[in-house]
């Protein structure tokens, strides 16, 4: 389920964070992409996964789909946090490659 | 719901009226009943007053007393008549009509006129004749008044009735009318709902139709035979129908010692990601009859995909060169190839870069792996691992069940594979399993072994 992030203002430098916890599938699909919509026009996006348990390969694409669109406007790609609980199946899916996982929000903030 | 509700308020309505309809007109055919009682007894009371008059007037002819039977007979029976008519009359609601004027007529020609003439009075004769004649008429005009009176009436129910059947009957047809439009409304609804929904029934049908005859073209494909490579696929759609579509496995011999393997997973369900998994397959088959570097090959997939689609996709693929005895192999975003060397434990191949349709240029490479005799590669997609959603647990549930298995004497270790997972439950995403099982000669290059 999609949680209101830390912060929401998008207009200036300030980074963006959304938070999302439980199974990300299908089921929630529309959720998640208004989740993640709300990163829309940040300078910097940040998924909160830390307290995600399960993506299936469509919540994934979710994912990729943001880190194309902010790599077409130019801005930095998205900083996921990882919890524990998808940590492996985020390793496979291979985002890790292009999308390195971090720790906590504080270590997106701070990187 | 709403149809139901006004086809009761419509019965109800109809109930009521009908009964309503039914209490009036008995009312009415009571009243006319009671008409032709007044009618009657009126009559009857004009003859018994006319039988007065007849029998006493031929007793004064005649002196006779014979004639006044009919007199005493019409005495006797006078009150009685009298008290029928009046009460019908008051029964009848109409106190207005002049009934007791025949009372007073008959009492007065009685007292004025017949005791006298009985009591042999003088001059009664004379005075019988002129009064009794003006008594009588008088009895007369009110009877006539009577009759019209009651006759009137009668006329004003019988019309009245005429109305409320006619109005009955036009209300019956509206009615009728409202419920024949309101029950052909209803069933066009109905049917039009249920052929909507037989519309959308045969589409669903149609796309699920189309994704099975797609994913029967695409993944029971003829597995190539080599001498010592058994190649053994297996395929399960996912258990809710709507999920199905999306994964693959292929195996080609582009030359009878150089095979080109894959397995992979297209983000998403249905049609769309069944055609966009052709796609894939189809680029990379066409990428690996140029390119020897299965890295190579992917990258190309990878830019056919993003030119097309906004999708992504997992691949593991590679080429199996018997003659250099090694494996070539590169994997985008797939989960990690078992490798079963012919001792020790079994190893989870390395894996390499993101998925395909993540990005341009991604970092992907080919990694090669030695080929043992009796060693074996276990390819499958994410729905193997994470049925119970727990990726740690999947893989560990995998290791522990392809231990098991005897590759070197295993007909089909695909399907026992799946068959140990899942024992026979349907899966909950789509499945796909590849496996190569290299004999115990396949190392062995085939000059030596013609030399």
């Amino acid at each position: 389920m999609p949680r209101r992030g830390y912060s929401k203002n998008v207009s200036d430098s300030k980074p963006v964070v959304v938070a999302f916890s439980g199974d990300l599938d299908f089921t929630v699909r529309e959720k998640l992409r208004a989740g993640l919509a709300e990163l829309a026009g940040a300078n910097l996006a940040i998924v909160d996964l830390s307290e995600v348990e399960y993506m299936d390969s469509l919540a994934l694409s979710e994912l990729v789909l943001l880190h194309r669109a902010c790599e077409k406007a130019g801005r930095p790609a998205p900083r996921i946090v990882v919890g524990q609980k998808i940590a492996r199946l985020y390793e496979i899916s291979g985002l890790s490659v292009i999308l390195p996982p971090y720790r906590s929000v504080a270590e997106a903030l701070a990187d | 719901m709403r149809h139901a509700a006004l086809a009761i308020v419509l019965l109800v309505i109809f109930l009521a009226s009908t009964l309503w309809v039914r209490s009036a007109i008995a009312r009415n055919a009571d009243t006319q009943q009671r008409l032709q009682t007044a009618q009657f007894e009126r009559g009857r009371l004009l003859k018994l007053q006319l039988d007065e008059e007849t029998g006493l007037r031929g007793y004064l002819a005649t002196g006779s007393r014979v004639y006044l039977q009919p007199y005493d007979s019409a005495r006797r029976a006078f009150a009685n008549m009298y008290a029928r008519l009046d009460r019908t009359i008051t029964e009848l609601g109409m106190d207005d009509l002049p009934v007791q004027r025949e009372g007073q007529l008959n009492a007065q020609w009685i007292a004025t006129v017949a005791r006298p003439a009985l009591r042999g009075a003088r001059g009664a004769q004379s005075k019988t004749a002129r009064e009794g004649k003006a008594l009588v008429d008088a009895f007369r005009a009110t009877d006539n008044r009577l009759t019209a009176a009651i006759a009137e009436r009668s006329k004003q129910v019988e019309t009245a009735t005429n109305e409320l059947v006619s109005r009955v009957l036009f209300g019956s047809v509206a009615l009728g009318i409202v419920i024949v439009l309101v029950v052909t409304g209803y069933g066009f609804a109905q049917n039009r709902l249920s052929r909507r929904l037989a519309r959308s029934e045969v589409a669903y049908e149609r796309e699920r139709n189309a994704v099975e005859a797609l994913q029967d073209a695409f993944l029971r494909p003829q597995l190539p035979s080599f001498p010592n490579l058994q190649l053994s696929g297996a395929y399960v759609p996912a258990r809710d129908e709507t999920r199905v579509g999306g994964d693959w496995y292929d195996a080609y011999a582009i030359t009878d010692r150089l095979l080109l393997f894959s397995i992979g997973d297209v983000s998403g369900h249905g049609l769309e990601a069944a055609v966009v998994m052709s796609r894939v397959r189809q680029s990379i088959t066409t990428a690996a009859l140029a390119e020897s570097d299965p890295a190579a090959v992917l990258r190309v997939a990878n830019e056919v995909l993003l030119l097309q689609e906004n999708r992504m996709v997992t691949v593991a693929c590679g080429f199996v060169d018997l003659d250099k005895g090694a494996i070539t192999y590169a994997t985008a975003g797939h989960p990690p190839m078992l490798w079963l060397p012919r001792r020790g434990p079994v190893e989870l191949l390395a894996t390499g870069g993101p998925p395909l349709g993540a990005t341009a240029n991604p970092p992907l490479r080919s990694t090669t792996v030695r080929i043992e005799p009796e060693s074996a590669l276990v390819l499958y997609t994410d729905g193997l691992t994470e049925n119970g959603r727990d990726t740690v647990a999947g893989e560990r549930a995998l290791i522990e069940a392809v231990n098991k298995i005897d590759f070197g004497s295993c007909d089909d270790p695909a399907q026992t594979l799946l068959a140990s997972i899942f024992s026979g439950a349907p899966p909950n995403d789509d499945v796909a399993i590849l496996t190569l099982t290299f004999a115990r000669a396949s190392v062995r290059p085939l000059r030596t072994l013609c030399a």
